[in-house]
């Protein structure tokens, strides 16, 4: 005779909808240092970190931020239609990752570009002499941020595609699992977007 | 017969992914709206509609695309406790970082404090001068005596 911890397979799918979700909170604290890095110094040197913030690309950070919008839609629908339309949703699945490769080569452009522009705050950076401290501590946050979300997004990705390849003989609790951790990676997103692009009006 | 077949097939489909898209329109149209709000100067209101945004956007994903709501209560409950413990976490210490140049504490090593006072005393010069000749005479530090060196 054997035993299991759950009575039914309902109750073990809300099992490992509540650990993934645990999971999820552990990640949530992870970026919490973070977060709280950039509090202060946005309320300390507001000035700067607004004149800072005007420094990054608003057109591709609104782009990335639709693009990642847009992954989270494919996600959720690829979920809607798995047992209705199997091979629509193994392409809504390769969309998603698709998506997320776009947003990382998008954000790799911007980095160049940072790059270019003196503003990586580690090598030879250069701002406006009035809010250089600000806003090199501004840049410090925005590369450990987006760097962190940046990984991520590439762990889903990947995740994402193995749903994908074997899209057929994945279990439903699998295809909410993966739903759930990309549109994770998503809201933390949402919130780096109005923090590091659209502190200073331009 | 077939294309009934295939309209009743479509209509399911997009019965199924109906939610999903109007969410979609939704989130696109807030992105809109907070990017667009950038080109406003509307001061304290600009961080508003950011927020405001940012969060209305985190709740439509969370209950259309996460279905938080779906789920057993345990999981409302695993999910609130562990924003309330980031918040309490993150107004701890940001209530330690606000306060250090107001407020010294007494168990915090002098070598810490002495920093703070002479950044201080350098808003004036007369100040700065007092407090840094009080603290050329000192073997050892003693923030009481550079205090004493501030306050003339």
């Amino acid at each position: 005779m054997t035993a299991t911890a759950f009575d039914d397979a309902a109750q073990r799918e809300h099992a490992a909808v509540l650990g993934l979700w645990i999971f999820l909170i552990s990640e949530l604290m992870f970026f919490g240092p973070l977060f709280l890095g950039y509090v202060y110094g946005r309320v300390q040197w507001s000035a700067g970190f607004a004149a800072a913030s005007r420094a990054t690309d608003i057109e591709l950070g609104s782009i990335n931020t639709a693009i990642l919008l847009t992954s989270s839609f494919t996600m959720a629908a690829a979920i809607a239609l798995r047992e209705l339309a199997p091979r629509m949703a193994r392409a809504l699945l390769l969309a998603t990752a698709t998506c997320g490769a776009v947003f990382l080569a998008i954000k790799g452009i911007e980095y160049h570009d940072d790059w270019r522009r003196h503003l990586f705050p580690a090598h030879a950076f250069y701002f406006d002499a009035a809010h250089a401290q600000a806003a090199q501590y501004f840049f410090w946050i925005y590369f450990a941020v987006t760097a962190l979300h940046a990984l991520h997004l590439l762990i889903g990705i990947g995740v994402v595609s193995a749903l994908a390849t074997r899209a057929q003989q994945a279990n439903a609790p699998r295809w909410e699992l993966t739903g759930l951790y990309w549109h994770f990676v998503d809201c933390v997103w949402i919130f780096l977007y109005p923090m590091l692009y659209l502190v200073g009006t331009r | 017969m077939a294309t009934a077949n295939d309209q009743k097939k479509t209509t399911a489909l997009f019965a199924a992914i109906k939610k999903p898209l109007l969410t979609w329109i939704a989130l696109l149209l807030l992105l809109l709206l907070s990017a667009l709000s950038n080109y406003w100067h509307l001061s304290f209101g600009n961080g508003l509609i950011n927020y405001t945004v940012a969060i209305t956007k985190t709740l439509l994903v969370a209950a259309i695309f996460m279905q938080v709501w779906r789920g057993p209560r345990v999981l409302r409950l695993v999910i609130g406790v562990g924003l309330y413990t980031l918040i309490l976490l993150l107004t701890l210490s940001l209530s330690d970082y606000f306060v250090r140049h107001t407020t010294h504490a007494p168990w915090r090593a002098p070598a810490l404090v002495a920093p703070l006072l002479m950044n201080e005393a350098a808003n004036a010069q007369n100040v700065a001068e007092r407090a840094f000749d009080a603290m050329m005479q000192m073997k050892k530090i003693d923030i009481a005596a550079i205090e004493a060196a501030c306050r003339g």
